[in-house]
C-alpha cells in the first residue's frame, strides 16, 4: 500500500504541473484585468504601468508561469493582486468551511444513497422502487441553484410555522468557521453542533442531491445485476441465510464499481460548491473562486483549481486502496 | 424464442449494427434455424424499438421532446418578438389571455421568450451531444485500437482533465470565450454566444464516454471480424470507424442522450453564476437565473416556473429516453 502511495504520488506530478500550466494559459488569455481597470475613471496609465509591473504582468507569459510555479510548488502560493495579500492567509480562512459542507455533503448521500439503491434494488418493480426512481429522475432533472433556492424557501416556510422562528438559517456561516486553522475551526465547531447543524443542514442537503439520485441509481443496477449471479444461487442453495448473503456476497461486489464512481464525484461535489455556496451566501472556497474569476485574480484561480486537483488524485488513490480492501483479489498497482 | 437472438450460433457474424443493414442478414439467419421459428422475422432494429415502446415512460419522454422541439422550432415564425416590450404594460403582469404565461420584468411575453429560449437550450443540448460523442468515440476509438503508446498517451490526457474539478474548469473557459478582450476573443467573435458556450462544452464533456468505448474496443479488436477485414486490405481508418464503432452504438447512444440533458442543466448553472449565455438571447438557463432571488419566485412566479418547468420536463424526458436506449440496446432485455 505504502508503495501504491508512493507511485501515485510520483505519478501526480506531471499531472500537477500540466493541470497548473492548462488553468494558468485559461485565465491568463481571458480578459485583460488591465483593460478592465482602465475604464474606471481616475486611473491613469501610470497607474497601470506601475500594476503591471508590481504584478510581473510586463514579463512574458512563459517567464511568468515560471515565477508562479516556483514559487507555488516550494509552498508559496503567491500574492492576490485583488486583496493584496497571501493567497494562502485567504484560502486557509475558507477551505474548512468548503471542506466541512462537502465532506458532510459526501457522507450525507452515501447515508441516503446506499440503503435506498439497496432497498429498491431487492424490491425491484414494487412501489417504493417507482417512487425512487422518479424522485431520482426529478432530482437529476432539476437546476441545483433552483432547488437550493426552493429550500430556502421551505425554511422560510417553517420559520412561519413556527410560529416566527428560524429554525435552519437560509444564509450566513456558522460563527465557529471564522478563521484560525482546520484544527481549531473543528474543535470550536464541535462545541457548538446545534448551531453548525442549524446554519449548514440546508447547503449540505442542497449539495448531495445530485449524488443522491446518482448514487442509488448506480447502486440499484449494479445490484440487480449482482442478485442474478450464480454465486449469489449457490449461496443461497448451500443454507446460508438472506442477510449474510446480501451483506457478504451482493453488497461487496455492487460496491465496487461505486466505490470509483464516488471517488470521481468528489470533483463534482467540489464544482457543485460554487453554486451552493453562491447561493447560501457561505464564505467558502466556491466563492472565493467565482469573484477571483471576475476580477483574474491568476494566482487565487490557480491556488483553488490546484487544491482540487489534489483532492480528486487523493480520492482517486483512496478509491483503488478500498477497492483492494473490498476485493482481495484485486491488487491495484 | 425469436427468430433474431441467438448469440451462441456457432458461425454467427458479430451482431449487426443499427440501422438499414441489419434486415439483410436477419431473416436468412432464421430459415438456417431449422423451423423452430413460430413468429415473423423482425429485424434488430424493430426489436430494439418494440423494447423502446415497451419502456412506457421513455416512449412518452420522445413524444414530449420531439413536441418541444417541433415547438421551438416553428412557433417563433408565428409568435410576436420575444425581445420587444408590451407597451402598454412594461411591467411584470400575471398569465392573461393577451399574455399567455405573463410578462417579465419589463413587460415582454414569457411565453415567446420561453419559445425562443428553447431554440438555444435545446441547439446547446444537441450540438453539445453530438459533439462531445463524436469526439469522444474517436479518441476512445483509437486509444483501444491503436493501443500502446497512443493508448497512453490519450488516456493520459483524459486522466489529466478529469482531474481538473469540472465546474471551475468549465468557468474559467466560459469567462475566456465570452469576452471580446481575450487573447482568443477575435478569432471567436465570428460565432454567436450560445455556440462559444457549446463549444466549451463539449471540449470538456467527451472524457468520460472515450473511456468507455475504449474499454469495449480493447475487447472488440481481437474479435474475427476485424481480422477479416484486415485480411481483406481494410486500412485502419476503415476497420475502426466502419467495423469496430458500429459495435459500440449501444453505450454511444446512451451516452449522446444524456449528453443532451448535462448541457442544458449546466448551461443554467453557468447561467446561474452569470457566465452563461448573456442576455438580451434568452436561454432557459438564463430566464431561471433571472428570477434567482427569493422575491421574484414568490412575486412573480410566472417569470421563474416556467423556464423551470421547461427545463425540468425536457431534462426529464431526455433522461427517461436515455434509460429507454440503454434497455432497447441490451440484449437481455429485448423482448420476445
Amino acid at each position: 500500500m505504502i508503495g501504491l502511495i508512493l507511485r501515485r504520488t510520483l505519478a501526480a506530478i506531471p499531472v500537477l504541473f500540466v493541470v497548473s500550466i492548462i488553468m494558468f494559459l485559461l485565465v491568463k488569455l481571458g480578459p485583460n484585468p488591465l483593460e478592465m481597470m482602465k475604464q474606471q475613471p481616475g486611473f491613469t496609465s501610470k497607474d497601470v504601468s506601475r500594476l503591471s509591473k508590481l504584478n510581473g504582468w510586463d514579463k512574458s507569459l512563459p517567464s511568468q508561469y515560471v515565477y508562479w510555479a516556483k514559487n507555488f510548488f516550494t509552498g508559496d502560493m503567491g500574492t492576490s493582486w485583488v486583496q493584496q495579500r497571501p493567497v494562502w492567509s485567504m484560502i486557509s480562512e475558507r477551505l474548512p468551511l468548503t471542506l466541512m459542507v462537502t465532506g458532510a455533503s459526501m457522507m450525507l448521500s452515501l447515508l441516503i444513497a446506499l440503503p435506498i439503491g439497496a432497498y429498491v434494488a431487492v424490491h425491484k418493480y414494487s412501489r417504493a422502487d417507482y417512487v425512487a426512481t422518479l424522485s431520482t429522475f426529478a432530482m437529476m432533472a432539476s437546476p441545483s441553484f433552483f432547488v437550493a433556492l426552493l429550500l430556502q424557501l421551505g425554511a422560510l416556510k417553517l420559520q412561519d410555522m413556527n410560529g416566527g422562528n428560524l429554525v435552519f438559517f437560509t444564509a450566513g456561516p456558522p460563527a465557529c468557521v471564522g478563521g484560525g486553522d482546520l484544527l481549531k475551526v473543528a474543535t470550536s465547531c464541535l462545541t457548538t453542533p446545534i448551531e453548525v447543524f442549524r446554519r449548514l443542514s440546508l447547503p449540505i442537503f442542497a449539495l448531495s442531491i445530485l449524488q443522491i439520485a446518482g448514487w442509488s441509481r448506480f447502486l440499484r443496477s449494479e445490484l440487480l445485476g449482482v442478485l442474478n449471479a450464480d454465486y449469489i444461487r449457490s449461496a443461497m442453495a448451500k443454507g446460508l441465510g438472506g442477510r449474510v448473503v446480501f451483506m457478504r456476497h451482493a453488497m461487496r461486489n455492487a460496491l465496487l464499481p461505486l466505490v470509483t464512481i464516488v471517488a470521481l464525484d468528489v470533483a463534482g461535489l467540489f464544482g457543485g460548491a460554487v453554486i451552493t455556496e453562491s447561493v447560501f451566501g457561505l464564505p467558502g472556497m466556491g466563492n472565493l473562486l467565482l469573484s477571483s474569476l471576475g476580477s483574474m485574480d491568476v494566482t487565487v484561480v490557480l491556488a483553488i483549481v490546484m487544491i482540487g486537483a489534489v483532492l480528486v488524485l487523493i480520492m482517486t488513490t483512496v478509491a483503488d486502496i478500498l477497492y483492494g480492501v473490498l476485493d482481495p483479489r484485486i491488487r491495484v498497482t | 424464442m425469436s427468430a433474431a437472438s441467438y448469440p451462441n450460433q456457432p458461425n454467427a457474424l458479430p451482431q449487426p449494427a443499427v440501422g438499414a443493414g441489419a434486415s439483410v442478414t436477419l431473416p436468412g439467419r432464421a430459415a438456417n434455424d431449422g423451423g423452430a421459428v413460430t413468429a415473423p422475422s423482425r429485424t434488430q432494429f424493430q426489436q430494439m424499438w418494440d423494447t423502446f415502446k415497451g419502456h412506457r415512460a421513455a416512449y412518452i419522454g420522445l413524444w414530449v421532446l420531439g413536441a418541444m422541439v417541433v415547438g421551438c422550432i416553428f412557433l417563433p415564425f408565428v409568435l410576436q418578438d420575444p425581445a420587444a416590450p408590451d407597451m402598454k404594460i412594461l411591467a411584470a403582469t400575471p398569465p392573461s389571455g393577451a399574455h399567455l404565461l405573463g410578462t417579465d420584468g419589463i413587460g415582454r411575453d414569457v411565453f415567446a421568450r420561453l419559445v425562443n429560449a428553447g431554440r438555444i437550450s435545446l441547439a446547446i443540448g444537441f450540438v453539445v451531444a453530438i459533439g462531445a460523442s463524436m469526439l469522444g468515440a474517436t479518441v476512445g476509438v483509437m486509444a483501444g485500437y491503436f493501443g500502446g503508446r497512443v493508448d497512453a498517451g490519450l488516456m493520459w490526457i483524459v486522466n489529466v482533465l478529469m482531474t481538473i474539478p469540472s465546474l471551475p474548469l468549465l468557468m474559467s473557459m466560459a469567462v475566456l470565450v465570452a469576452s471580446p478582450t481575450s487573447a482568443i476573443g477575435p478569432y471567436i467573435k465570428a460565432f454567436p454566444q450560445w455556440m462559444r458556450i457549446a463549444f466549451v462544452m463539449v471540449a470538456l464533456g467527451w472524457m468520460g464516454i472515450s473511456r468507455v468505448v475504449r474499454s469495449q474496443v480493447i475487447s472488440l479488436r481481437e474479435q474475427e471480424f476485424v481480422e477479416a477485414a484486415r485480411a481483406l486490405g481494410g486500412k485502419d481508418t476503415r476497420i475502426m470507424f466502419l467495423h469496430i464503432l458500429p459495435n459500440c452504438i449501444s453505450v454511444i447512444a446512451v451516452f449522446t442522450t444524456l449528453a443532451v440533458s448535462g448541457a442544458i442543466i449546466g448551461e443554467s448553472a453557468l447561467s446561474f453564476l452569470g457566465m452563461g449565455v448573456q442576455p438580451p438571447t434568452a436561454t432557459w438557463g438564463n430566464m431561471l437565473a433571472d428570477g434567482r432571488d427569493l422575491f421574484s419566485i414568490l412575486q412573480y412566479w410566472w417569470t421563474v416556473w416556467f423556464p423551470a418547468l421547461a427545463i425540468f420536463v425536457t431534462v426529464l424526458s431526455v433522461n427517461f429516453i436515455g434509460d429507454g436506449v440503454r434497455d432497447a440496446m441490451d440484449p437481455k432485455s429485448q423482448k420476445k
